[in-house]
């Protein structure tokens, strides 16, 4: 189940809202828990299986790994090792194998079958918070978690489990044990989740069409025109879906007394990749930055290792996001781009007008999503002529029509990259009084539209009934 | 109230009233508007839960029948469209409410409005094989798009597929184009093309059996349209184009058709069933749609005016050619062949024509389908 949907908003969310907040205190996780394994379950009702054997492993490895903590350190790693083997076993076989079999099987005499397994929705983002629990226990960051349900819950809390944040666990120990929620707090959270719902679905959806229509155009009639847009339309609707998304799980989070992590923080705004990566996906960055960079070592033995430390991360946070060659270059493409902005840039960035490193940085930024969004390495390289006008006209009219039209979104999607739109309610709340019902207002107006576009979705008229 | 009481009011309100009215307001099994069958309550199984058919068929279910489902799709075509983008669903807004299909390929996964010349280059060398090999005198009609014909109603830049299609062409082929005819009578303001329908009117069907009795060389007998009464069955007909577009405020229009007082005398069966006429009796049950015309869609129709030795023209043709039948049939006994058949193939224009004694063949396939289907370019 996905939260822009229907069902999840008419059906799932006014039950589980109604189910929890008429639930006695100790049963709410149990409620969460059982919900959250019906949304999971919803699309993937086998694979909810292997997410509840992932998370009750780790749920009784915690146990030894608490006990011999302090007494048998020694033990308490060895408990600590068969725990994330097994979570990445499970991760590694369903999200890498198939990847590794072919690129191994090019070698001589090696010739391993491919599996063509179904990749479990949201693998990574669980498989990595089961990762942290362990991790945390076993550092003493945060005490064993006895209660089967509550674990569970911070495993498959729906509102987080499919694209994050990544929640780290000693972020919600507390709130797993002891929460509650206030009617500013369920406001809260409601404004969040209906902002990021009209983000996903009035922003983002438009823009991915909009992108599909233009890489779709560009290889029949190749210009460059087709080509920007393909990479500006791309590039702002992962942002209007990913972070849409993030906001949606932060503001449900907060209607059931959770106070998830940031994951994002106006990152088109960056003015160099080293600040772009604290802006963007910034869950996941910490997760690397503290469950890998550190332990490896950090900034802390001289270059040499810090460079291998940055490979180690950036290598698995592109692998982290798909198992091809295309995330693996991703990867590759930010160690560079962040190794020379460390090692040889350094502080003579500064030098740079800040207009230039803006809007250098969203275009390195924006040209590396081309490795995301196409199905392989001559494409890329084919639209990356494009851009530069090789081999292709300008534009044509059709071009010049499509991206005249689109001229309002990308206007919206440039705008709300930015704090202005909070900047502007939060001003206009200060000066007028009747303005503090815009909030309430903007989230009926919201939720109706997008109510409006789902409905639309569907919409698929038959044209040629009876002909 | 406080506003962030209000805010968590009217959240739970909005999500209760239609989780609500979902459950309780009736639920429909098919859609005019669409003209679709929709997804009613799924039944639940274990093995369709375990399989994730339940979950989809639920989705779909929710999506189909949700409450004022029209009324909300409207509303996103009115926010679309207010936003500049002119044009929901693939359907352009033109002026005076003119709509049309911008687009080709209608059901992959990517709409385009890119011109696929190769596909209309293998459309031309079909028509080519089939105009070398006849065996009788044939004409070929390929009635326009209607964005292409109405085009000064948009602000879009339509590329012409008619051109390049008409380009790979041989010379010889007996081929009038009757769009330019149409464009002209639609710059004069004739509607020639419906608002709403992706068809030519009575007045461009008439235009397109001018064309063909040119082309066969019989001008003389052309019957002017002043000799039929025209009769308006429907004023409020909404066609292909509003149903896909989804736009509220566009009006219906009329759908009128060509009577005459020896309609009677004409014998018409749709696969071997006698029809009353030219026309259907309108249904209760049923909105009036360009499918009253010949009944809509059947592989074979057949038109005689039974005690009279007259011409057989054998048309080979899609929807376009049933709106000009009630013309034809003045002039030849018809038998349409429906080339869009799902069931038989009638690419095979020589043989067939032969197997129904043609004495003259008509081809009458719109320039939609040529970028679209693969039937012309099996033509022989």
């Amino acid at each position: 189940m996905v939260f822009s949907s229907l069902v999840f908003l008419y059906a799932f969310l006014p039950a589980v809202l109604i189910v929890y907040f008429l639930a006695p205190h100790r049963l709410k996780n149990g409620v969460l828990l059982v919900f959250s394994l019906l949304f999971y379950g919803w699309g993937e009702p086998k694979l909810v299986l292997l997410m509840v054997a992932s998370f009750s492993a780790a749920y009784g490895f915690g146990f030894p790994i608490a006990k011999y903590r302090l007494e048998k350190p020694t033990v308490a790693r060895r408990w600590l090792f068969l725990s994330l083997a097994v979570s990445l076993s499970a991760l590694f076989f369903f999200k890498y194998y198939d990847f590794a079999a072919g690129t191994l099987s090019r070698l001589p005499f090696w010739n391993l079958p491919l599996l063509g397994l179904r990749l479990p929705i949201g693998i990574s983002f669980y498989t990595f918070q089961i990762m942290s629990y362990s991790i945390d226990l076993y550092r003493g960051d945060a005490d064993l978690q006895r209660n089967y349900a509550a674990f569970g819950t911070y495993v498959a809390l729906f509102p987080q489990l499919i694209a994050g944040p990544i929640v780290r666990y000693r972020e919600v120990d507390g709130q797993l044990r002891e929460r509650r929620v206030t009617v500013p707090d369920f406001a809260a959270g409601v404004e969040r989740f209906c902002a990021g719902l009209a983000k996903k679905v009035l922003i983002g959806d438009p823009l991915a069409a909009a992108h599909l229509y233009f890489r779709d155009s560009i290889a029949r009639a190749p210009s460059a025109l087709g080509a920007w847009m393909v990479v500006v339309c791309y590039g702002l609707h992962l942002y209007f879906d990913f972070s849409g998304y993030s906001d949606m799980a932060i503001g449900l989070g907060r209607m059931f007394g959770f106070r998830f992590p940031e994951n994002f923080n106006y990152p088109y705004l960056a003015k160099s990749v080293t600040d772009f990566w604290r802006r963007w996906h910034i869950t996941l960055s910490s997760w690397f930055r503290e469950y890998v960079y550190i332990p490896l070592g950090g900034n802390r033995k001289g270059k040499p290792k810090q460079f291998r430390n940055l490979a180690v991360v950036w290598v698995l946070t592109g692998l982290w996001h798909g198992a091809n060659w295309n995330f693996l270059l991703w990867g590759v493409y930010y160690l560079i781009l962040l190794s020379i902005e460390h090692f040889l840039l350094k502080d003579r960035a500064e030098k740079i007008p800040p207009v230039l490193r803006h809007v250098g940085t969203l275009l390195l930024v924006f040209l590396g999503f081309l490795l995301f969004s196409e199905p392989d390495l001559p494409t890329v390289g084919r639209t990356l002529g494009y851009l530069a006008g090789i081999g292709c006209r300008f534009a044509d009219a059709l071009d010049g029509y499509h991206f005249l039209t689109l001229l309002p979104l990308l206007a919206i999607a440039a705008v709300g990259c930015t704090p202005l739109p909070k900047l502007l309610l939060k001003r206009a709340t200060g000066r007028f009084r009747a303005a503090k019902w815009l909030r309430p207002a903007l989230c009926v107006l919201s939720l109706v539209l997008v109510t409006a576009y789902l409905a639309d979705s569907s919409f698929s008229p038959f044209e040629y009934f009876n002909f | 109230m406080r506003p962030e009481q209000t805010t968590v009011l009217l959240f739970c309100v909005l999500l209760l009233s239609f989780a609500v009215l979902f459950l309780l307001l009736p639920q429909s099994p098919f859609s005019n508007a669409e003209k679709r069958a929709l997804q009613t309550r799924p039944r639940f199984s274990l093995s369709t839960f375990f399989s994730g058919r339940f979950g989809s068929d639920v989705n779909r279910w929710y999506a189909d029948q949700f409450p004022f489902r029209g009324v909300l799709v409207g509303l996103k075509s009115t926010v679309e469209i207010a936003l500049g983008k002119g044009e929901s669903h693939g359907i352009l807004l033109g002026r005076a409410g003119q709509l049309a299909r911008a687009e080709y390929d209608v059901g992959l996964p990517v709409l385009t409005d890119r011109i696929d010349e190769a596909r209309l280059q293998r459309a031309a060398a079909g028509v080519n094989r089939a105009a070398r090999n006849a065996a009788v005198p044939t004409v070929f009609l390929f009635p326009g798009r209607t964005v292409e014909i109405a085009s000064s109603a948009f602000g879009y830049p339509v590329p012409r597929a008619e051109d390049v299609f008409r380009a790979a062409l041989d010379p010889t082929v007996n081929a009038p184009s009757v769009s330019s005819v149409l464009r002209k009578r639609y710059e004069n303001g004739d509607a020639v093309v419906y608002r709403t329908d992706h068809h030519w009117t009575v007045a461009g069907a008439y235009e397109g059996y001018c064309e063909v009795l040119r082309a066969f060389g019989m001008e003389e007998e052309i019957i002017p349209l002043s000799d039929y009464s025209l009769t308006v069955l429907t004023d409020s007909f909404r066609g292909t184009f509003a149903a896909s577009g989804g736009i509220p405020w566009v009006p219906g229009e009329s759908l009128t058709v060509p009577t005459r007082s020896d309609d009677d005398a004409f014998r018409v069966t749709a696969d071997g069933v006698l029809q009353s006429g030219f026309y259907t009796r309108p249904q209760k049950d049923r909105p009036i749609g360009y499918d009253l015309l010949l009944d809509g869609t059947h592989d074979v129709v057949t038109v005689e005016k039974p005690g009279e030795d007259r011409p057989r023209l054998v048309v080979f043709k899609d929807s376009f050619a049933n709106s000009m039948a009630p013309f034809l049939a003045r002039h030849f006994d018809l038998v349409l062949l429906n080339l869009s058949s799902t069931r038989k193939d009638f690419t095979d224009l020589t043989a067939l024509a032969g197997t129904f004694a043609a004495d003259r063949v008509l081809v009458v396939y719109s320039v939609a389908n040529l970028a679209t289907a693969g039937v012309a370019p099996r033509f022989r």
